[in-house]
């Protein structure tokens, strides 16, 4: 230890002038207001700015100065031998030097922000240990590299082309790395690989300027021969693994899902999945899955890009929203469409930017035309050509939704305001895109507030809408196209959303409460009630879907608050509407899908859904219903330990 | 104090051997007086530019023939009382020394006559010489 | 070479090379060289420019990796140990190494610190009678100056061992006197042994215990000085006298010189003299420098360890 204070001690007396040159800068940064470009701040603020340049200038300059010449001056100059011929190990004198060029370098720099620091009010703000970590970070690493180059040019050997190469070759390696990471939408991840590489490449940048004193010695080639094995090899065993390690971010399948985030499933055999895997962080996987065969497609990781996903009634095609190539910043979306069979992404011509993405997508029944709304309009599109086949001004985009009722035709139902804040009603509109004709088919009394809680069921041409009277909401079950009131379903407190579920046959449920639970009612395809049946001892149903005929999913559970709302310890049934009977589902699944985000383009109930089928495990798999057998099939999550 | 010893490169006797037979013939011949001071070992090493080593050498082998003696933290003195030099030694250096000087002259193409004339006048300057400093 | 047989403290060799090489990419600067230094003994390693010297010596420092073989300091491999090594040793290298722009007081200083043991009352009075300023920067003193200066901070420490590579190199005379002065002076005082890489064959003829001649990188000569002074001889014969008789001492070269034959023989043999018959005959011994032409002309070789 007493070698690395002697040799530091030599090197800070060599090149002392560097402190004063630093209070020289710290009193010019008094200055800093009369400086031209900083008239329009304040003096202090023009002082601090001045100060920090200079004190950012100075530790730069210092550590590439000192760490070019600390070696390579003395191996050129002959001088080095004048340590290696005391009793001072290689590691000492090594240590020494490079203390020397922290020490300068990061004196210089507090010497150029004192003056400043000490006179404004305020000015020691910076001192905090992020801002040393930092400084100390960045002299060692500017330093150390000056340190290594130095020596290569010095050294005049052939070696300088192999670490040019081996330089591009890193280089490049480390921009595909972090291009495939920064891809992979998780911050916490790349934020994770940054610093553990920053980190690791300072530390091989150390070990080899170490090397190149301790093994080079008095000889430059020596040095250089020393310095670029240990840095290469360095540098290797960094971007090896980080390589192998983004080749396993982005190797996920859906079986190595261990918990299920997003659940969209398509009408027929497949789901869109994204969740969490084992090791990889916040990085969520998102995947086209066939529930049948288990064959499934990547698609963009989920955080930030599978926006507003959308099946086509024959579930043979999904249409959602994915960031356009690198304009993320402008938060540009591209409309991406896939075929699933056979399966082929295609990136369509369609670029929108956030201020109108595109919301309420919906495909033709043959899947030719999707419309959707953008902007203020309702748009449709030709899907084999991208034109647009048809545009129409909307009263109010936000509440508009969008079915097609026909190969070319399409029901737009909007809340068109009236004269006062809360008149208007709910208007429902034919719209042709042969002929581009828009004609208003009927009206729905509605307030405001329900335009966003209307049901509709397209192959009965019914629809559920709900009146607000006092406290309450009205249910009423309405022609869809017309608007005419066909029946008066039920009551339900204003500020809730009542389970409601068409079924194939024509049938319909309706949530509704009891004093021991809740229950679900059961109304004939006209609107007359034709059963009330008990639905469990909670607060809460929800039915998800029909299983087979006449028979439901449901999902109980006490809440205060809304469906789409985590709801704690939910129960799953399945009801029987002829009998009333409950069975329970087994072993605490529930429906997976009812809480989970999910929409599907079609709006049209079947037996036999999909997202009927998919339940979750208390352990938060994903199992697959068989109705025939009632028997679970395990699908996805928990990592296998299903 | 300086002491008259030159050392001859081309003389294939060693280095030390020089030093000693050049001692012993100032002490013989009574340049250098008996307790008088002689040089240490250090200095007349530095004078001459050889090894200490040598002269110390050559000092030994003289303080064993009790030529010279050490007193210890004073230095090396001449004898008080300096032995004969051996006789049949004596004479060896001599006729040594004699066929140096005909081999001289006869490469100057001298007669005997002339050699021994010569010689006659040399002793005659050195004696006084020597004997005025002494 | 184990550590027992030539470990110092015991009176073995303090310095050593064992099959040394040296190859820089394609030439081949030091082949095979194999030498011991004793303790106390003082080894002049001769060569001509170019011929490994200071690669050898740069070796033995610990500051260059041989290709081949060995090269130990106090019984330990030179580059595994330099530290520890330095601690017991002096150096003086051929181009002074010393920082430029820092001053005798603070390299004085500097060097106390640094060494274990340090002699401060005689460092100083050696710079004062050597007249080197105690505040010019190095980068301003003379060259005798700086030799000086180097050669105080190498011996200030009391080491056990000094290695010099050409201490003399581009000296005035009263320079290179003074430096010789000091050499010996210490050699005196303390028996220091003495590793030296010189071309300066007049200065150190008197001083050297053995000398070692590299040639092209090859040790032609490994020897004991005394050893040498007593085999090689230069005969002066008179004209017409059977020279050739003296061949089995070894001839190295013979020259007709004004009235007689110069011959230089590499055995000398006191009982041969003979057969040259009885006339006038001088025999002299030749200077290191006349060795060192005939070793390095190719004409002398070998020695006996």
């Amino acid at each position: 230890m007493r070698g690395v204070g002697a040799v530091l001690r030599k090197e800070l007396s060599r090149r002392s002038q560097v402190f004063l040159v630093g209070g020289v800068a710290g009193v010019l940064a008094l200055l800093g207001p009369w400086v031209p470009p900083l008239r329009g701040e304040t003096a202090n603020d023009a002082r601090l700015l001045v100060a920090t340049a200079l004190a950012v200038a100075m530790m730069a300059g210092t550590a590439l100065v000192h760490g070019a010449t600390s070696v390579a001056g003395e191996l050129r100059g002959r001088c080095l031998s004048f340590l290696f011929s005391r009793p001072l190990s290689g590691t000492a004198i090594w240590a020494g030097k490079s203390l020397a060029g922290l020490v300068l370098s990061l004196g210089g720099g507090v010497l150029a922000m004192a003056p400043v620091s000490f006179l404004a009010p305020g000015g020691l703000a910076w001192v905090r240990w992020e801002v040393a970590v930092w400084a100390i970070a960045g002299v060692v690493a500017v330093g150390t590299a000056a340190q290594l180059v130095g020596v290569a040019l010095v050294s005049r050997s052939w070696l300088l082309v192999l670490d040019a190469v081996a330089l591009a070759g890193a280089v490049g390696a480390t921009l595909a790395v972090a291009a495939s990471l920064w891809a992979s939408e998780a911050p916490v991840v790349v934020a994770v690989a940054a610093v553990t590489g920053a980190a690791a490449t300072l530390v091989v940048l150390l070990v080899a300027s170490w090397a190149q004193v301790a093994h080079g010695r008095c000889s430059a080639s020596r040095a250089h021969g020393a310095q670029s094995l240990v840095l290469w090899a360095g540098v290797a065993c960094i971007l090896v693994p980080l390589a192998g390690y983004t080749l396993f971010l982005r190797s996920a399948t859906p079986a190595s899902l261990r918990t299920v985030t997003t659940l969209q499933p398509g009408p027929d055999q497949w789901v869109v999945v994204a969740g969490v895997t084992r090791g990889r962080g916040d990085y969520r996987p998102a995947f086209l899955l066939d529930v049948a065969s288990g064959q499934f497609l990547r698609l963009l990781p989920s955080e930030h890009s599978v926006l507003d996903l959308v099946f086509s009634g024959d579930g043979r095609r999904v249409a959602w929203l994915a960031p356009a190539g690198s304009s993320r910043q402008t938060w540009q979306v591209r409309l991406a469409l896939l075929d699933i069979q056979p399966p082929e992404v295609r990136e369509t011509p369609l670029v929108f930017s956030a201020k109108e993405l595109p919301r309420r997508l919906c495909f033709s029944p043959d899947g030719s035309f999707l419309a959707f709304v953008e902007g203020r309009d309702a748009v449709a599109y030709r899907l084999e050509d991208w034109r647009e086949v048809g545009r129409v001004r909307l009263y109010t985009p936000a509440t508009a939704r969008l079915a097609f009722s026909g190969p070319e035709t399409i029901r737009v139902e909007q809340w068109k305001p009236g004269g006062g804040e809360e008149d208007g009603e709910l208007t429902i509109a034919r719209w042709e895109l042969s002929s581009g004709r828009f004609t208003e088919t009927g009206r729905v009394a509605a307030d405001p507030t329900s335009f966003h809680l209307s049901i509709l069921d397209l192959a009965t041409n019914r629809m559920i809408v709900g009146w607000r009277t006092v406290g309450e909401r009205e249910l009423r079950l309405c022609d869809a196209t017309t608007g005419e009131i066909r029946a008066v379903l039920g009551r339900w407190p204003a500020n809730r959303v009542a389970g409601v579920l068409f079924l194939a046959d024509g049938r319909l449920v309706l949530e509704a409460r009891g004093k021991e639970g809740a229950r679900l009612r059961v109304f004939d395809p006209a609107g007359h009630q034709l059963a009330e049946l008990p639905a469990g001892e909670r607060e809460r149903v929800i039915p998800c879907g029909e299983l087979v005929r006449g028979v439901v999913l449901i999902k109980t559970v006490d809440s205060r608050v809304g469906e789409g709302d985590p709801l704690d310890s939910p129960s799953g049934f399945l009801l029987e509407l002829e009998t009333g009977i409950l069975r329970p589902l087994p072993a605490g699944r529930v429906p997976a899908v009812c809480g989970i985000l999910w929409r599907w383009g079609g709006d049209r109930p079947r037996v036999n859904n999909l997202g009927a089928r998919l339940l979750l495990t208390p352990l938060g798999a994903i199992e697959v219903l068989d109705p025939a057998t009632g028997a679970t099939r395990p699908l996805l999550g928990t990592d296998g330990q299903l | 104090m300086a002491l008259r010893v030159q050392i001859d490169p081309t003389d294939p006797a060693p280095i030390w051997r020089q030093i000693e037979e050049q001692v012993r013939q100032l002490v013989g011949a009574g340049v250098v007086a008996p307790a008088a001071p002689l040089p240490s070992v250090r200095d007349l090493a530095r004078a001459l530019r050889v090894n200490p080593a040598t002269v110390a050498k050559a000092y030994q082998r003289l303080c064993e023939q009790g030529v010279l003696e050490v007193r210890r933290g004073e230095g090396t003195f001449v004898a008080a009382h300096v032995p004969r030099q051996d006789e049949a030694r004596r004479r060896e250096l001599l006729a040594g020394a004699a066929r140096r000087y005909v081999a001289a002259a006869a490469g100057v193409g001298a007669s005997q006559e002339e050699a021994v004339t010569a010689v006659r006048a040399a002793w005659a300057d050195g004696l006084a010489g020597e004997r005025g400093e002494g | 070479m184990s550590g027992s047989q030539g470990e110092d403290g015991v009176g073995g060799w303090v310095a050593a090379f064992s099959g040394s090489t040296v190859r820089y990419r394609r030439r081949l600067a030091v082949d095979g060289v194999t030498l011991k230094v004793s303790r106390g003994q003082v080894y002049a390693l001769l060569g001509r420019n170019g011929a490994g010297k200071s690669s050898l010596v740069r070796c033995l420092l610990g500051q260059q990796r041989l290709t081949a073989g060995r090269a130990l300091l106090f019984g330990e491999d030179a580059w595994a140990s330099r530290p520890r090594a330095m601690a017991r040793v002096g150096v003086v290298p051929e181009e002074s190494d010393l920082p430029p722009d820092l001053d005798a007081d603070t390299l004085v200083a500097w060097c106390q610190r640094v060494y274990p043991r340090w002699d401060d009352a005689r460092v100083r009075q050696r710079l004062r009678r050597t007249g080197v300023p105690p505040r010019t920067p190095v980068n301003r003193l003379s060259r005798g100056q700086r030799t000086q200066l180097a050669l105080t901070l190498a011996l200030g420490h009391g080491p056990e061992l000094l290695i010099l590579d050409d201490p003399t190199l581009g000296l005035d005379a009263v320079a290179r006197r003074e430096v010789w002065d000091t050499l010996i002076g210490e050699l005196a005082d303390r028996g220091t042994t003495v590793f030296l890489a010189t071309h300066d064959l007049a200065g150190v003829a008197g001083v050297a215990d053995r000398v070692g001649i590299l040639v092209e990188g090859r040790l032609a000569l490994d020897e004991e000085v005394d050893a040498l002074r007593a085999r090689l001889r230069r005969l002066v014969l008179p004209a017409g006298a059977p020279w050739q008789a003296l061949a089995p001492m070894g001839i190295l070269s013979c020259q007709e010189a004004l009235g007689g034959v110069e011959v230089v023989v590499e055995r000398f043999d006191d009982a041969l003299l003979a057969a040259v018959g009885g006339g006038p005959l001088e025999v002299q011994a030749l200077t290191l420098e006349e060795t060192f032409v005939a070793v390095t002309t190719g004409q002398a070789g070998g020695g006996a360890p």
